[in-house]
């Protein structure tokens, strides 16, 4: 009951948090020097070509009065025009945010099935073989530069083997199944396509590999020291002396605890791999948010910038929310 | 066990990274044959082609409306899907022949110019392309007032006397008038249908096309892939490709992975540097043109010790021209001579120029009371072609007659801002446009352009104004030609710039791809005459 | 260091600092000056690692970037790490609004696309190396936060704990004395798996302007700048990604082994 009324408490903090969110990213993204109107307009645009864009685009205005209008226009539900492409915001976040949800579930779910397993044995058997190898290699997801490595892999599965498509998320010169959801392989399953599955899921492969991979050696990582720790402590050394087989102990009574300081890893994890995506989206041009946000930022479309913080804000601070729920249950002392 | 383990792993990565870069050394030639496995859709060689054309592109095009875009990408989507009233004449670099103008002229005073339209030309509803349409495309253009609508600030009226017939009226004498509209794809009026809140219906064609050319457009999925097919029953001769397709690529190393496998036919916007070594791919041609692409370096004339003639000239003279045009460019450019461009409409070289003469650069730095140099800031933004390469060359160059140069890489919206108010010191520019010396002479330098305008290193001499301005507004072609000329020496002499080259243009493209003809209209490929 | 293969990196880093510190001693190349006529040459004998985009030596650029860019990368992970750990130490411990507040706060933070973060620190604080190392640190201190906040959750009440409240510690003692040596093993995995992810973060943000500039050599930079190149010079973007690889790998088994000595219960196990 306590928990429930915590996690209503939560998702109601979530209100003001996102005003928060957006004053911020507002007041952030109008701070980085460059004219929108000057972006829009072009070099040889005269003061008074300028003056009725910014007039149309609602940027003669006063930063408060601008911020007010924003925030209006999102409570109901209107995230604006990009300036850009000149179409609603909306829009460009329904074809981007399937996208990266697909990539960053593939990769979370990948990332997690290699990281638990890998650490528990890198842990058990400490510094065996084994250990080094899980060791270096979790070491190469976070210091590999990802298009060093993404195109490493598209000359190696894309040139040499011809085993994979060298990216996108579909190929270009086939219809794809109808889009009902935005999730490709929803839509092929929807479809009744196993042929558009199949090619979906193997332009997947690559791009969920390279982002699960960075992410994996964190989560690995974090396992393994995790339980070393826990295998320390003296209830486990009682359990141990007890006479409690090892199987038991370590996925009995280490793993629970161990779980605790990985499942803040996977968390942040997760929201990182939302809005973090940019680089890998870009090797293997996965159309996603992070994409859409670096290009946003780039050519001052403010309109876009804020749509695309908004929504991995929320996502983060959802996910957070339940990494922060599954403390509780994992951990009865707290709260 | 443990040290030994160790050492396992160290040569295990040890062997990786070995096979690794071997696999990225490999040559092209030692991979399988495209199309023989995986997930190439590739006809093999020899069956019959599909009608399908696959054009690699560089970045996801914004509005493709032509009254609003400046976006070089959307150009090369929606250039196929209009016509213009002229375009450049295919194999001349310059010369304007009639798109949907039969013929032109202008009135003795160069302020009137009267297009008589060709009949039979049609939208894809079967509405005729008539003098109305072409009214209506300015004029929506000029009250939409953005992107290119500042360069038709001179239209004061257009007139309709019949369906055939428009007239555009300007405030002043404007010489090359014409050149200006082969930019703009005249548009099906009916596209009010589509109006929104008096956007003249620029919100539809942001996402749409509403032309008359031979290629409506069949799909478009944002940051991934652009899609046109010919248009059924056109009125017009149907084009040899029934389908092209634009993937959109991010990563550009990418692009070129895919062209050299054969999954492209043709690829756009691969950079300088990689461009070099595809010169000798198998299976792959580049096609290498002379371009009007300007690589130059703005310095700003109201800044100390940048103000002074001499020390602007300096660094003219120690700017080392052939090893940016040798090793950068591989000889694939002209160095810079002057700002009347090579190719341009009435170019011919200039008796003066400036060469690396590391001894007067001195000299001129001396006399103009720096003999130990002085230092300033450089700026640059990653969408300047190879400007940090440039600028790194600079920097060593400049570093031989004592003057330091601080290299600062910026993004572009601030380097913009900051060129536009004057607040830089000296900066990287890349000019894009046709091969009118009115771009490079008038707008560079005329003194009311200051700013991003045109004239960025705020440049003013009074008398090369008055030149310019008789340039522009002189009808005849070889008397306009001598007035630029006379300007460019003036020009030269007081160095506001540092013109570095001329970029060529090149699009490299597989072999199979046939009848492809040079449009030296920036960011424009002809389709209809593309097969494989 | 009992830890074999600590001793090993241990050796190993101190051989990459030696070698970047006295690195004119390695090699007789300038590692500024460029040379057009040898741009992108393979590796040779003349040139072991090949030589970059304007013909300088990759490997003396490694040599000398080094210094940099390992100073860059333990500044953030130094400056990210005690400011998250402080933040999470306090945040975990005394719970209530100020965790709330605080966390969502840092929600914020994290969720924020970086680049965006970035070109306002720029923008407001003007381009420079130092303020890279800040736009950096601010996006990767909160995971520490994050991460301590959980150890101290789970910590806080434990037996160790109780029985040192019992005795009347005060809270700051219980916090550094008998919490903070806890959550070391979680603090050191991330800090010392931050530092690549720093220096390669950093070399993101130099094309708007915040990093190195150059000419100065840094590996990071090095990275991004023959990124163009991987697919004809491979040489170039691959060395500096080996060094960054070598680093990371010898700060996680040096973390390994730093923990063993430090961690009281895991003293005399391994």
């Amino acid at each position: 009951m306590k928990r429930l009324r915590y996690f209503a408490w939560r998702l109601l903090a979530l209100i003001p948090i996102l005003a928060g969110v957006t004053l911020v990213t507002f007041l952030i993204s109008h701070a980085i020097k460059g004219d929108p109107a000057r972006v829009l307009a072009g070099d040889m645009a005269d003061e008074a070509t300028l003056a009725s864009i910014r007039r149309q685009f609602n940027l003669d205005k006063p930063l408060p009065i601008q911020y007010l209008t924003y925030v209006s226009n999102l409570a109901h539900g209107n995230l604006g025009m990009s300036y850009q492409s000149r179409r609603p915001v909306a829009e460009s976040i329904r074809a981007a945010l399937p996208a990266t949800i697909e990539l960053a579930l593939t990769a979370t779910l990948f990332g997690t099935a290699v990281a638990i397993p890998l650490g528990i044995v890198a842990a058990v058997k400490r510094n065996s073989t084994v250990d080094h190898i899980i060791r270096v290699g979790s070491v190469g997801g976070v210091s590999l530069p990802v298009f060093w490595f993404g195109l490493v892999l598209l000359v190696l599965f894309y040139r040499q083997l011809g085993w994979l498509p060298a990216g996108g998320r579909y190929d270009p010169r086939l219809v794809p199944p109808a889009d009902h959801t935005g999730f490709l392989l929803l839509d092929s399953l929807l479809a009744g396509d196993p042929g558009a599955f199949w090619l979906g899921l193997k332009h997947l492969v690559l791009p969920a590999f390279v982002l699960g991979y960075g992410y994996m050696a964190l989560v690995a990582r974090m396992v393994r020291s995790s339980m070393l720790e826990v295998l320390s402590q003296d209830y486990i050394r009682t359990a141990r002396s007890k006479g409690l087989r090892d199987g038991r102990v370590v996925y009995g009574h280490a793993l629970r605890n161990a779980m605790i300081p990985t499942l803040t890893v996977v968390g942040m994890g997760v929201a990182n791999l939302l809005g973090g995506a940019v680089l890998t989206e870009s090797v293997f041009g996965w159309p996603g948010l992070g994409k859409l946000s670096v290009d946003a930022t780039l050519s001052l479309d403010y309109p876009v910038i804020m749509a695309v913080t908004l929504i991995i804000t929320t996502a983060y601070v959802l996910v957070n929310l339940v990494v922060d729920v599954l403390y509780g249950i994992l951990n009865p002392q707290v709260r | 066990m443990s040290r030994f383990a160790k050492w396992g792993v160290w040569s295990l990565s040890a062997v990786l990274f070995a096979s690794v870069l071997s696999a990225c050394a490999q040559p092209k030639g030692s991979s399988t044959a495209p199309g023989a496995s995986g997930p190439s859709t590739q006809p093999t060689p020899g069956a019959a082609w599909d009608g399908t054309l696959t054009i690699g592109l560089p970045a996801n095009p914004t509005s493709l409306d032509p009254r609003v875009t400046l976006d070089g990408i959307a150009k090369t989507i929606y250039y196929n899907a209009y016509e213009y009233l002229v375009v450049v004449k295919p194999g001349t670099s310059a010369d304007l022949v009639g798109d949907l103008a039969d013929s032109f002229s202008a009135s003795a005073d160069g302020k009137q110019w009267t297009f008589k339209l060709k009949s039979g030309h049609k939208f894809w509803d079967g509405t005729p392309v008539d003098s109305g349409a072409v009214k209506f495309t300015f004029d929506s253009m000029l009250k939409i007032n953005q992107g290119p609508a500042s360069d038709f600030r001179t239209i004061k009226e257009i007139q309709t006397p019949d369906a055939q017939t428009v007239t555009f009226v300007l405030t002043e004498p404007f010489s090359i008038f014409p050149n200006l509209l082969t930019d703009i794809g005249i548009i099906n009026p009916k596209v009010m249908e589509k109006e929104k809140g008096g956007d003249y219906g620029s919100g539809y064609l942001a996402q749409n096309l509403m032309g008359s050319g031979p290629y409506r457009l069949a799909d478009w999925k944002p940051n991934q892939s652009v899609v046109l097919e010919a248009v059924p029953d056109y009125w017009g001769t149907q084009p040899k490709a029934k389908k092209v397709v634009f993937p959109i690529f991010t990563e550009l190393s990418n692009l070129r992975l895919q062209l050299e496998k054969g999954d492209l036919d043709i690829a756009w916007g691969i950079p300088t540097d990689q461009m070099m070594s595809m010169f000798n791919k198998p299976g792959i041609k580049v096609q290498d043109n002379v371009g009007f692409d300007f690589i130059y370096v703005y310095l700003n004339n109201l800044k100390k010790p940048l103000d002074s003639v001499k020390v602007r000239q300096a660094l003219s003279y120690a700017t080392d021209y052939d090893s940016i045009l040798n090793d950068l460019l591989q000889g694939h450019g002209k160095q810079l001579k002057g700002p009347y461009a090579f190719a341009a409409e009435g170019y011919k070289e200039p008796t003066f120029y400036y060469k690396r003469d590391l001894a007067k650069a001195k000299q001129l730095l001396a006399d103009a009371g720096y003999p130990n140099g002085f230092t300033f800031t450089l700026l640059y933004a990653s969408p300047t072609v190879g400007a940090a390469q440039a600028a790194q060359v600079l920097q060593a160059n400049f570093a031989e007659i004592g003057v330091k140069v601080q290299l600062q890489e910026i993004a572009e919206a601030t380097r913009r801002d900051r060129v536009d108010k004057g607040d830089f010191e000296a900066s990287m520019g890349q000019w894009v446009k046709t091969a009118q010396p009115y771009w490079t002479m008038n707008v560079w330098h005329d003194s009311s352009r200051f700013g991003l305008a045109g004239d960025r290193s705020f440049y003013k001499n009074p008398q090369v104004d008055d030149l310019l301005r008789k340039a522009v507004a002189e009808m005849d072609a070889t008397k306009r030609a001598d007035t630029y000329r006379q300007a460019q020496d003036l020009i030269m002499q007081d160095a506001p710039y540092i013109y570095l080259y001329q970029r060529n243009s090149m699009l490299p493209m597989r072999d199979s791809v046939k009848g492809y003809l040079y449009n030296p209209v920036p960011y424009r490929i002809n389709l209809p005459d593309l097969s494989k | 260091m009992r830890n074999p293969s600590g001793r090993w990196t241990l050796i190993l880093l101190v051989v990459i600092a030696v070698a970047t510190i006295a690195a004119p001693l390695f090699t007789h190349y300038d590692p500024i000056k460029i040379s057009m006529a040898q741009r992108l040459k393979a590796p040779s004998s003349a040139h072991w690692f090949g030589t970059d985009e304007v013909g300088r030596d990759v490997l003396t650029r490694v040599l000398y970037g080094g210094r940099l860019s390992l100073a860059m990368g333990l500044m953030v992970v130094i400056l990210a790490g005690s400011v998250g750990t402080v933040l999470g130490l306090f945040t975990g411990y005394y719970g209530g609004s100020l965790d709330e507040i605080l966390m969502r706060a840092l929600d914020i933070v994290m969720a924020f696309p970086p680049l965006v973060l970035a070109m306002a620190v720029s923008a407001m604080l003007g381009p420079s190396l130092q303020n890279a190392m800040l736009a950096t640190a601010i996006v990767q201190a909160p995971r520490f936060t994050r991460v301590v906040r959980s150890e101290v959750l789970l910590l806080r009440d434990a037996e160790f704990v109780q029985a040192a409240r019992a005795t009347g510690a005060s809270d700051l003692r219980l916090l550094f004395r008998y919490i903070l040596p806890n959550c070391f093993s979680s603090i050191l995995v991330l800090a010392t798996l931050s530092v690549g992810t720093a220096i390669l973060t950093a070399a993101s943000l130099s094309f708007i302007g915040l990093g190195a500039q150059q000419p100065t050599p840094e590996w990071g930079a090095m990275i991004a700048g023959g990124r163009t190149y991987l697919l004809d010079a491979p040489w170039y973007p691959t060395f500096p990604g080996v060094f960054i690889f070598a680093v990371v790998l010898s700060f996680n088994v040096l973390g390994d082994g730093l923990r063993d000595a430090l961690d009281p219960r895991l003293r005399g196990r391994g």
